[in-house]
C-alpha cells in the first residue's frame, strides 16, 4: 500500500507537470485552432534556457525562472509571428506539418547551441525526503504541485475575472463572432501563444529539478494529447486533470511493469477513450465525432 | 494536375491510356533507362566512360543510399496514397513498417518459408492490421484518427518490442539473405535491380490504380465525402479499402527494408520516422505521383550530401565550420525543417509543383503558362 501511495504522489508530481503542458497546448488548440506537435519542444528549449542562464550567468535557480519566463514570452510572439499567423486556416495536415517542422528546427538549433549531451542543473529547488505516514515524499515534488496549482488559479483567474480572459474565451468559442462584436482575433492568438509557450517553459524548469535536461525532453509534448483528449480537447480544467490521470497511470505502469510498458499504456488509454468515449471527462458530446 | 499544352491535345480514349503518349517521353524514357544502368556501374567504379570521378564529386553517394532511397521511394508511395490521396491522416506508417519487419522474421527468420511468400504474408499481416486500425476511421475523423493512429503506433512498437526481446535478442531481428529460386540477393547491386523493378512496379501499380473507379473514388472522398456518397460511393468501404491496401504496401516495404538491413529492431520504428515520411510527401508534393519520389530523393540523399559537404569545410571557418563538423544531422534537420517551412508556406504543392510550372513553361513556350 505504502508503495501504492509512493507512486501515486510521485505521478501526481509529474502530472501536474503534463498538465501544466497539456494546459498550454489545449490552450493554443482552443484559440488558434492549430494542433501543436511543438509544445514538447518548447518544454524542451525552457529547460534548456534555465540551463544556459544558470551556466553563464552562474545565478540562482529562483533568479534565473523571470528571465526564462520573459525570453519564452518573446519566443511565443516569435512563433505566432512568423509561423502560424501566416498560415491560419491552412488545412489540419499543413498545419500539423508546420508545428513539426518548427518542432524539428527548435531541436536541431538547441543541439548546435548545447550540444547532445544530457545535462544537469547546478543550482537546483531544495529536495529533501519527508516522511509522512511512511511515505517519503520530495520537497521537490511538492513544491511543482504547488507551482501549477498556483498557475492554473492564476488562469482561471484571468480567465473568469479580466478584460482579456473574456475576450480570449470569446475567441475560443467562436473567432468569427468574436471578431464582429471588436475583438483583435491576432492579439488573442499572439496571447495564446505566449501564454501557452510560457507554461511550457514552466513545465521545463521544473521538469529539470526531477530529471536530466536533453532532447529527450521534446517527447513528453506528445504526453500532452492523451492528457488533452481525457480532458475533452477544449477544457482548461480538464487538461490538467488528464495531465495528472496521466502522469499517475505512466507512474503505476512504471512502477509495477516496465518503464518501456508505461508509453503504450498510456496511449492504450488513450486508443480506448478515443473509441468508447472521444469527448473525454469535461468535454460535451457532439463537439469531437465529426 | 496535368496542364494539356499545345499542339498535343489528346483525341481518343486509346491515346490517352498509353503509357509513353509523346515522342517526348520517349527521349525521358530513354535517358532514364540509361541513368538507371550506368547508376550501379558509376557509383561501384567510380569512373564514367573511362573518365574517373571522385567520391566527393558524387557527393558521397554510393550503392547503400539509393537502395535506401528506393525503398523510401516506395514507402513514401504507399504513405501519399492514403494521405495524399484519401486524405487520411494516419501516423501509423512506422507502425506498419514494423508490422511488415515482425511478419517478416516470424515468416522468414523463423519458419524459414522461401521470400516471395514471406513478402506476400507480411503484406497480409499489414492488411489486416490496417483494416483493424482503419475501423477508427469509419467512426473518427482528422484529428481524432491522427491521434487514435498514434496511439496504436506505441502500442504496435511495444508489442514489436516484446516479441523482439522474446524470440531474438534486444539488439534486433537477423534476416537471412532472400533467395528468389535459384538467385540469392545478396549484395546492393542485386538489391538495386531487385528494388527498382519493385519501385517501378509500385509507381506504375498506383498510378492505374488511381485511374480507375476505385482509385477516383479515394479522391472523390478526400475532396468531398458529402458530394462522393450522394454519387453512390460507398464511403466507409473506400476509406478501409484504402487503409488496407496501403498498409499492405508499407508492410511490404518493410519487409523488404528489414531484409536489406539484415537487422533491425524496434529503435527503427519511432515517431521521427513517420515524421521524415511526411517530410517527404510533403516536400515533393502531396496528391501527386512524382511528389512523393522527389520528396524521397531529397529527404535521403541530403544527409549525405551534408556530411560530404562538411569533411571538405575545415572545422576552423568562422561561425558554421566547426557546427558544420560537429552536428551534422542537426544541420541537416535544421535545413530541412526552414525548407518544409518555406514549402507549406509558399508552395503547398511542393517540389512537383515546381516542376509542373517548369515543364509547362517550357512546352507552351513562347506562350505563357498560366
Amino acid at each position: 500500500m505504502t508503495e501504492f501511495i509512493q507512486l501515486v504522489v510521485s505521478g501526481l508530481a509529474i502530472g501536474s507537470i503534463y498538465g501544466l503542458i497539456a494546459l498550454g497546448f489545449v490552450l493554443i488548440y482552443k484559440s488558434t485552432d492549430v494542433f501543436s506537435f511543438a509544445q514538447g519542444d518548447l518544454v524542451m528549449v525552457g529547460a534548456y534556457l534555465g540551463f544556459g542562464l544558470l551556466t553563464w550567468l552562474g545565478i540562482p535557480f529562483l533568479a534565473v525562472i523571470p528571465i526564462v519566463l520573459v525570453l519564452a514570452a518573446l519566443l511565443g510572439l516569435a512563433i505566432q509571428r512568423f509561423v502560424f499567423k501566416p498560415m491560419m486556416g491552412s488545412p489540419l495536415l499543413i498545419m500539423v506539418m508546420a508545428t513539426i517542422a518548427l518542432s524539428l528546427l527548435l531541436r536541431g538549433v538547441v543541439v548546435i547551441i548545447w550540444g547532445t549531451g544530457a545535462v544537469t542543473y547546478p543550482s537546483t529547488l531544495p529536495n529533501v525526503a519527508l516522511d509522512i505516514f511512511g511515505v517519503k515524499i520530495a520537497t521537490v515534488d511538492l513544491i511543482i504541485m504547488g507551482v501549477t496549482a498556483l498557475a492554473i488559479l492564476i488562469f482561471g483567474l484571468f480567465f473568469r475575472l479580466t478584460r482579456v480572459g473574456l475576450h480570449m474565451r470569446a475567441i475560443a468559442e467562436n473567432s468569427e463572432a468574436a471578431a464582429v462584436v471588436g475583438i483583435n482575433a491576432n492579439r488573442m492568438f499572439s496571447l495564446a501563444l505566449l501564454i501557452g509557450t510560457v507554461t511550457a517553459a514552466v513545465g521545463g524548469l521544473l521538469l529539470a529539478n526531477l530529471q536530466l535536461v536533453s532532447t529527450n525532453i521534446s517527447e513528453l509534448g506528445l504526453l500532452s494529447f492523451p492528457a488533452a483528449v481525457l480532458g475533452g480537447m477544449r477544457s482548461i480544467p480538464g487538461s490538467v486533470v488528464g495531465g495528472l490521470i496521466i502522469g499517475v497511470i505512466g507512474q503505476l505502469a512504471t512502477g509495477y511493469i516496465n518503464g518501456t510498458a508505461a508509453t503504450a499504456i498510456t496511449f492504450g488509454v488513450l486508443l480506448v477513450v478515443l473509441l468508447l468515449r472521444p469527448q473525454g471527462i469535461f468535454g460535451s458530446k457532439g463537439v469531437v465525432r465529426a | 494536375m496535368s496542364r494539356p499544352g499545345f499542339g498535343r491535345i489528346v483525341t481518343s480514349y486509346r491515346q490517352e491510356r498509353r503509357l509513353l503518349r509523346t515522342p517526348g517521353r520517349i527521349v525521358v524514357l530513354v535517358i532514364a533507362l540509361a541513368f538507371v544502368f550506368l547508376l550501379p556501374m558509376v557509383l561501384l567504379q567510380h569512373s564514367l566512360f573511362g573518365i574517373p570521378i571522385s567520391d566527393s564529386q558524387l557527393l558521397g553517394i554510393g550503392l547503400p543510399q539509393v537502395n535506401l532511397t528506393l525503398i523510401a521511394i516506395m514507402g513514401a508511395i504507399s504513405l501519399n496514397l492514403l494521405v495524399g490521396y484519401t486524405g487520411l491522416i494516419s501516423l501509423g506508417h512506422a507502425a506498419f513498417f514494423a508490422v511488415g519487419a515482425f511478419a517478416a522474421g516470424f515468416l522468414g527468420t523463423q519458419l524459414q518459408l522461401p521470400f516471395p511468400l514471406v513478402l506476400l504474408g507480411a503484406g497480409v499481416a499489414g492488411a489486416i492490421v490496417g483494416l483493424l486500425i482503419g475501423l477508427p476511421s469509419l467512426r473518427l475523423q482528422g484529428l481524432y484518427l491522427m491521434l487514435a493512429t498514434l496511439a496504436l503506433h506505441f502500442v504496435v512498437i511495444f508489442v514489436f518490442l516484446q516479441y523482439q526481446i522474446g524470440n531474438f535478442s534486444p539488439a534486433g531481428i537477423p534476416y537471412l539473405s532472400p533467395e528468389i529460386g535459384p538467385l540469392i540477393i545478396d549484395d546492393d547491386q542485386k538489391w538495386y535491380v531487385l528494388l527498382l523493378i519493385a519501385a517501378v512496379l509500385l509507381l506504375l501499380g498506383v498510378r492505374n490504380l488511381l485511374r480507375t473507379r476505385q482509385g477516383r473514388s479515394f479522391i472523390a472522398v478526400r475532396d468531398h465525402e458529402i458530394a462522393a456518397a450522394s454519387m453512390g460511393i460507398n464511403v466507409p468501404r473506400v476509406r478501409l479499402t484504402s487503409f488496407a491496401l496501403s498498409s499492405f504496401v508499407v508492410s511490404v516495404v518493410g519487409a523488404l527494408y528489414a531484409y536489406y538491413l539484415g537487422n533491425i529492431g524496434e529503435g527503427s520504428f519511432t515517431l521521427n520516422f513517420v515524421i521524415g515520411y511526411f517530410a517527404m510527401i510533403i516536400i515533393g508534393g502531396m496528391g501527386s505521383m512524382a511528389g512523393p519520389v522527389f520528396g524521397a530523393i531529397l529527404w535521403s540523399m541530403l544527409p549525405q550530401v551534408i556530411q560530404t559537404i562538411a569533411k571538405q569545410v575545415p572545422a576552423s571557418t568562422p561561425f558554421f565550420g566547426q557546427v558544420l563538423n560537429a552536428y551534422q544531422g542537426f544541420v541537416v534537420l535544421v535545413i530541412v525543417a526552414i525548407l518544409l517551412l518555406v514549402i507549406l508556406r509558399f508552395r503547398p504543392g511542393g517540389l512537383n509543383d515546381y516542376w509542373q510550372t517548369l515543364k509547362g513553361g517550357v512546352t507552351k513556350w513562347p506562350y505563357r503558362n498560366k
